[in-house]
Formats: structure tokens, sequence, C-alpha cells
């Protein structure tokens, strides 16, 4: 018999879809002064600055690389790199003062020319952070620590953008190297990456905040939840983060080996309508659609309840968080009073889900619950990412659908109209402008009204805000309960005692 | 004999040239941008283009096809766009685990089929010889992946005997990566030993009936005896043929396998690296599991040689 290639393609492709789920393998048990985190999806690579994927900041951003500012577990801005800042009368001109004595982890010492470098680099991002910051116009070294950032127009949301990756300060000429290596200030390096498997951090024993308060972290990236949870449970792993299945919390909760942490993401799960597309530029439709779907019943299937209500997409993190009820509650008879208004009640909504389980559940609620009031649902599963970004992201081929989105301050991408919402309304276009460039005082209120029209355009459904669960064995404090900002902050977590309280296995 | 091997050995090339073809243009028409995977939804339509002519796809497929192909042909499999790292780094190690696997799977399948059936074959007409027969045919029926379910469930969740997944590499104490290879191990070969020993039990049956074996009793030997000394040599070809394509199977079972697993093998790397669009590298995997394909092929046409003198003579 003559081996067959196509077929062999296709035995490949059938793995695809019978396997469901992606897995890592772990490849460290803990020694003393080690601590080993185990995490879902992997980074692609180390360059957060070409490559997309929340998984390269978490790791990176203030562990290893550190910005000029930083925020902290509340949200809230703190000083990093930048000590201090004098902003000029026009508001175009920010006068950083930047810490002096620190170097990068080769030794080379962290300056003026270091931050200029990095800033003057943002145009060339191709991930979104570069574009946050295009406000910059130009940077001029004072003095050795000293920098003047020109704006080309006042942004309120300057500081909160150079908290992000945006801000990290980058080794003058390291950019070709990136993907594979990562030369910060931060208090750990990078030692080695397997992709897709193991991130090994060593301390960084010049770090200039002092000591790092643990000699190695060792990320191990599972694809796999339950392979995830066994880690922890056969002592595998000291932490687990970001746990997908929260069903799988439970067997931790009574165990005095462990402490669970409940925290928050901005992480907002939304279902973005395509108002692009007849009849859904037709508001009643849209309100019909809020009030067909309840947010908590989706949050008590696909996160067993955790997490919390959402009716815009601003997490009670940022500063604009704003707790008036829902514009548009639950209410089936509501919905279809509107459908028949505007007379869409034989509707079939072309529904298009990503290939994760979490959107697959949240997927069967959604479609269950539009089918109570009338509505034709398909549901069509799309490979995550490649095929959904293709399909719904830019090809813009769908009515509705699901998805998780993670930015930080990420109402603001309802500006774009090509974004997947397809959203366009001059009067917030015109509020979120006044936000960004006009008194500082007036920022967190525009901010609030720019967050709430939308919600009032029904511009989407907000289902829920994505819950950050955290375990991690007992002996483990400094664990961050929280994912305020992109970073994942694991500089203060330390072991209490130095004996290993982990035991062999896998 | 040498001419045949020659003229295996073209055909070999030109088949994996073909292949080649075959490869690069099924992954060209895989839905989905590489570079529209690696921004993510934070994409502009102006780093969209820049990416892509970072990655290297603004170049026609043609011009992409003859450098990926003339890199092969010097053994050099590119470096990977989406992690920047030689494609050869990430692929070797792991090509190791699952030749490990591949091969252990195999030897469990080679160990059950074998005395399966034969014993199958010499008692065909007695209840034993009928329940192996259907004890084959339900293996048959198994696929690989359940068949790991089931063994996680029953020898690593209930009993607790084994690890439910995971990898210990060679050099860090063989005794753990024989608990850890165990399962797979056996999930992959009893599936395949039950399907080989089907076509034991036929081959030999089949030379049961042979007129040499009648010669050979006549001249005093027991049946199995004959069957020992005359019969076996005969019945390996066409199971040497059917072992050639199960080790094939094997090798494409491991993909899932290694999943169910959770082992850091090819098959691991090869799903990981078309959910990010890892072209280079999925390209460079697929064409490996080929060659290996190709490979094994090879061999067994040279095998056949050896082991049949009928063969050698007729080249």
């Amino acid at each position: 018999m003559r081996p067959r290639p196509r077929a062999l393609i296709a035995a490949a492709l059938t793995a695809v879809l019978i396997s469901g789920c992606a897995v890592g393998t772990p490849e460290s048990q803990s020694a003393e002064g080690e601590i080993t985190v185990a995490l879902g999806a992997s980074p692609v690579n180390l360059d957060y600055t070409s490559s997309s994927g929340a998984a390269i900041p978490q790791a990176l951003l203030y562990n290893v690389y550190e910005s000029l500012f930083k925020l902290d577990a509340n949200g809230e801005l703190q000083p990093l790199l930048a000590e201090d800042y004098v902003i000029s009368e026009d508001r175009l001109t920010y006068t950083m003062y930047l810490r002096q004595g620190v170097t990068f982890s080769d030794g080379t010492p962290m300056d003026a020319r270091a931050v200029k470098y990095s800033l003057d680099r943002l145009d060339e991002w191709t991930t979104a952070p570069g574009g946050l910051l295009s406000v910059i116009e130009s940077t001029a070294i004072v003095d050795d620590h000293t920098v003047n950032v020109h704006l080309s127009a006042p942004d309120n949301m300057l500081l909160d953008n150079l908290a992000g990756p945006g801000g990290t300060v980058f080794k003058p000429g390291t950019e070709g190297e990136l993907a594979s290596t990562a030369i910060g200030t931060g208090p750990y390096t990078v030692e080695s990456y397997t992709p897709g498997t193991t991130l090994r951090m060593v301390a960084n024993d010049d770090y200039w905040g002092g000591e790092p308060p643990a000699e190695r972290l060792t990320l191990d990236y599972y694809a796999d939840m339950t392979a995830q949870t066994n880690a922890l449970l056969s002592g595998g792993a000291d932490v687990g983060l970001a746990l997908q299945s929260p069903e799988l919390l439970s067997q931790f909760e009574d165990d005095p080996a462990f402490v669970v942490h409940e925290g928050t993401t901005n992480g907002e799960m939304v279902m973005p309508i395509n108002m692009r597309r007849e009849p859904f530029d037709d508001l009643r439709v849209r309100q019909a659609l809020r009030h067909a779907v309840d947010g908590d019943a989706v949050r008590e299937v696909a996160a067993e309840g955790y997490g919390a209500p959402l009716n815009s997409l601003v997490p009670p993190t940022d500063p604009w968080y704003d707790d008036r009820p829902d514009p548009y509650p639950y209410d089936p008879d509501r919905a279809r009073e509107l459908l028949a208004e505007a007379g869409a009640e034989d509707l079939v909504i072309d529904f298009k889900v990503p290939s994760l389980p979490v959107y697959q559940t949240t997927a069967q609620v959604v479609a269950s619950q539009l089918r109570d009031v009338g509505l034709d649902v398909r549901t069509e599963t799309l490979e995550f990412p490649a095929v959904w970004l293709a399909q719904v992201f830019s090809g813009h081929d769908f009515d509705i659908t699901v998805i998780n989105v993670v930015e930080p301050k990420d109402v603001v991408q309802f500006s774009n109209p090509d974004f997947v919402y397809g959203y366009q309304n001059p009067e917030a276009d015109e509020i979120l402008n006044r936000a960004r460039t006009g008194d500082p005082d007036d920022y967190v209120p525009l901010m609030r009204e720019y967050a709430n029209l939308v919600s009032d355009d029904a511009a989407a459904h907000f289902l829920y805000l994505t819950p950050w669960l955290t375990v991690s064995r007992a002996d483990i404090e400094g664990v961050m309960p929280n994912l305020a900002g992109e970073s994942y902050d694991m500089t203060q977590m330390r072991r209490t005692t130095d004996q290993n309280t982990g035991q062999d296995g896998s | 004999m040498v001419i045949r091997i020659l003229r295996q050995l073209g055909v070999f090339l030109l088949t994996a040239l073909a292949a080649s073809v075959v490869v690069f243009t099924l992954l060209s028409v895989v839905p989905g941008d590489p570079a529209e995977v690696a921004l993510g939804t934070s994409a502009t339509p102006e780093a969209l283009e820049a990416q892509r002519e970072a990655m290297g796809l603004d170049q026609p497929a043609p011009a992409r096809y003859a450098e990926w192909i003339m890199g092969l042909a010097t053994g050099d499999f590119g470096v990977s766009a989406v992690t920047q790292q030689p494609v050869i780094d990430e692929l070797a190690p792991r090509l190791g685990t699952t030749l490990l696997l591949v091969g252990a799977g195999m030897g469990v399948a080679l160990i059950v089929a074998v005395p399966l059936g034969i014993v199958a074959a010499i008692r065909h007409n007695k209840p034993d010889g009928a329940f192996f027969s259907g004890l084959s045919q339900l293996g048959v029926a198994v696929p690989a992946f359940l068949a790991g379910i089931l063994l996680i469930t029953v020898f690593a969740v209930h009993l607790r005997w084994f690890p439910s997944g995971g990898w210990v590499r060679p050099g860090d104490g063989l005794g753990d990566l024989l608990r850890h290879l165990a399962l797979p191990a056996l999930s992959l070969g009893l599936v395949q030993g039950a399907v080989l020993a089907r076509y034991v039990r036929s081959s030999v049956l089949d030379v049961k009936r042979e007129d040499y074996l009648r010669t050979a009793r006549a001249k005093g030997l027991s049946p199995n005896r004959a069957l020992m000394k005359h019969g076996l040599r005969n019945a390996a070809i066409p199971v040497l043929t059917v072992s050639a394509v199960q080790l094939t199977v094997v090798l494409i079972g491991a993909v899932v396998i290694e999943r169910v697993f959770v082992i850091n093998g090819l098959g691991d790397l090869l799903l990981m690296k078309i959910d990010t669009r890892d072209m280079q590298s999925v390209q460079a995997i697929v064409m490996v599991l080929v060659l290996a394909v190709l490979l094994i092929n090879l061999i067994v046409d040279i095998l056949y040689t050896i082991i049949d003198p009928r063969l050698r003579e007729r080249a």
C-alpha cells in the first residue's frame, strides 16, 4: 500500500477536531526558592511589540520589563521607571524625571536615551499599545535622567497608556531580538522559553528595588484545564493562575493546603451585534437582543457564577465605572414587543461562535434565550483564533458573536468603525474626543458618559465580567488577586518557609 | 538488487517532492491569515500590511515554495515567522519523544499481534481460537484515543497505578519514563495489535494450506513444527506489509494520543502550530511525518528483497 499524504493531513486535521483542547506539559517540580506557576494560554513568543495575545505582557510586564508607570492591583496609577512628571501649561509636553541607578539586566544603564529609543519606536509596533500612544509626536533628551515627551494633542489617557506595555523601556538596539530574548529592568530575567510549554525566570540580583523575593519563577503553560488543576493537586505547581474552568475550583476550596483567590479582570464577555447589517442597524432590534439575553444566567453557566454582572464595557476597577441599573434588563416580553415593533419577529440570526469551550457554553445559553423570544438562531462554530479573526473580526461576516475583550480601557474601541461592532455615532465620538483632549477634570465624567451612551445604543450585549481565579498553595504569599492591567504582577510572590511542601508526582 | 533499491530510492524522492507540493498547497488554502492571528483583535490594516511583510507573506506562493524546498533540500527548515526561532530547534526534541512513543506503541502491537494471531490461526476451528479472533475484532473497533481515555479512567483515575499524563525525558529517570510511557503505548499498541493479529491469523491460515507444508508434514513433521519451521517465514511477508501500514497509523495515532496524555511530542506541537498558523512549523512537521511514512515504506520494500529471495531474482 502506498502512503497517502492527503490521508495524513486529513488524519492530522481530524486530530484537531477530536481534541477539543490544547495541552502543554509540566516539566518542573519546584525546588527551594523556586515558585512554579501553572497558567493557561501561552505566549507565542516574547515580543509584545509585534505579537498579540494577552499572555505575553501578562508574563513579562513588571516582572521582566518595566514601564514608565504602573497600574497596581486596584487599577491605580503608580510611578515605576518615571519617578515624577510635570505637565506643561498647554498639556502638550510631559517632562519625565527618571529613576536613577537603574540598569538593564545585562548591566546597561537605563537612562533618557533608552526612554527616547523606546518611545520613538512605538510607531513600529504592530500591536495595539503602539497605536494607543500615537499621540506622542516626538521626544527629546533633556539630560541623562530627564525626557520631554511632546504630544500632537492633549491626551488624558497618556499616563494610563504609559503604564501598559506601550510604556515599556527597552534596551536600545534590541529591536531585532525581542521575540526570543527579553532584557528589561525588572526583578526577574528570562532564562529560557520553550514556546507553549515553560517560561523560566531567574531573579535579577542587581534589581534596583532590592533582592527579588523568589530565586526562580517557573511558568508552566497548560492549554488543558484538567492538566492545570492536576498539576496543583499533585504538587507540580505552587500557583494556578486564570483557572479557566471554575467547576474545578471546588476541590481546592475545602483543602487547607490551598488558598482560593477570587479576583477581577478587565476581561468583558461581550456579544457584539453587527450594526452594519440589517435589521441590526435598527436600535429596537438591538435593544430586543439586550432584553432577551440574561447576562447572569450566562455567567451562571459559563463561569459557575463567578465574575460580576456588567452593563457597559467598563469593569469596576476603571475610574469611570458607573453602577447604574442596566438600561435593558432581562425581559423577554419586552424583547418580543420590540421585535414586533421593528417587524423582525421572523429574524434569522447568524451566530458565529469561537471554538474555545467558554465561548461554546456561553453561546448555548445565549442561543437558547434568543430562541425563547422566537428568533431563529443558527450557530456556527469557527476555529479560534484564526478563522474567527478572518471571518468575524476582519470579514464582518456575522450577525452576532461572543468574545472576551481583555484590553484595559477597551471601551474606546467603539470609536473605531472598522472594529468588530461597526458602531458609528458622531455624538459619542465627540464625547470621547472631549474626554481625551479636554479639561482633565472632565475626563472621568465624560468617559462615563461615553460608556453609558454606547451601552444605551445597544452596540453590544455586555454579558459579564470574567473572573480571575487563582489557587495557591498555603505557603505562598504575595499572590495578586486581580488582573487590573495587562501585566500579571508576580513581583511580590514568595514562599513563607524554605520547606517545599509539594510532593512528587505529576 | 542494487538497481531495484536505486529505483525505490528514486520513487522515494519523487514522492517526497510531490508530497511537498501537496502539503504546501493545502496549507496555503487553509483559512486564516497568519499575520491576523499574530496581531489578534488589535490589528489595523496598516499594521497587518507591515506584519505580512515581516512574515514574508507578501511574497507570491511559488517564490515561498521555492525558498522552502531549497531550504529543505539542504536540511534547513527555516525560521518560524511566529516564534522567530529556527523551526528545527522546536521540532527536534519533540521528534525524539514521538519516535519513542511510536516505537513503544509498535512494540506493544507486535507483542500482542504475533502470538494472538498464530494461536487464533492454529486453533481457528476451536472455541478458544474463535475467542481470540473475536477479541481482535473488538480491538479493531476501538479507536486509539478512546482506548487512551478508557485506560486513563481505569488505571490512572481509579487504580492510580500510572500517571494520567505528562512526560519525563529519558535523561530524568528511566523508571519514571516507563510509568509515563505505559498507558499511551498501550493505547496505541493494543488497537493496532488487534488489527495486526487479524492479518497474522489469515496469513498463517493461508500458508497452512500450501503444498510445501503438506510436503513438510509428509516428511514426518508435526503440523505445528512444520508451521514453525517452514510456514512462518512465508507468512511474515504480508504481515510485514501490514506492519508498515500500521506503523504509519501508529505515527498518526500518536498525534492524537499526545493530546490525550499531555505529551510534548510532535503531534502536540503540530496542533499548537496550527492554532497560531505558524505555517513554517506546520509545513516542517507535516513534511517530517510524510518523510517518515515514505521512509518506512522504502525500508519495507528493501526488507522484502531480503526476506523473499524470489523478489531478488526477479529484479
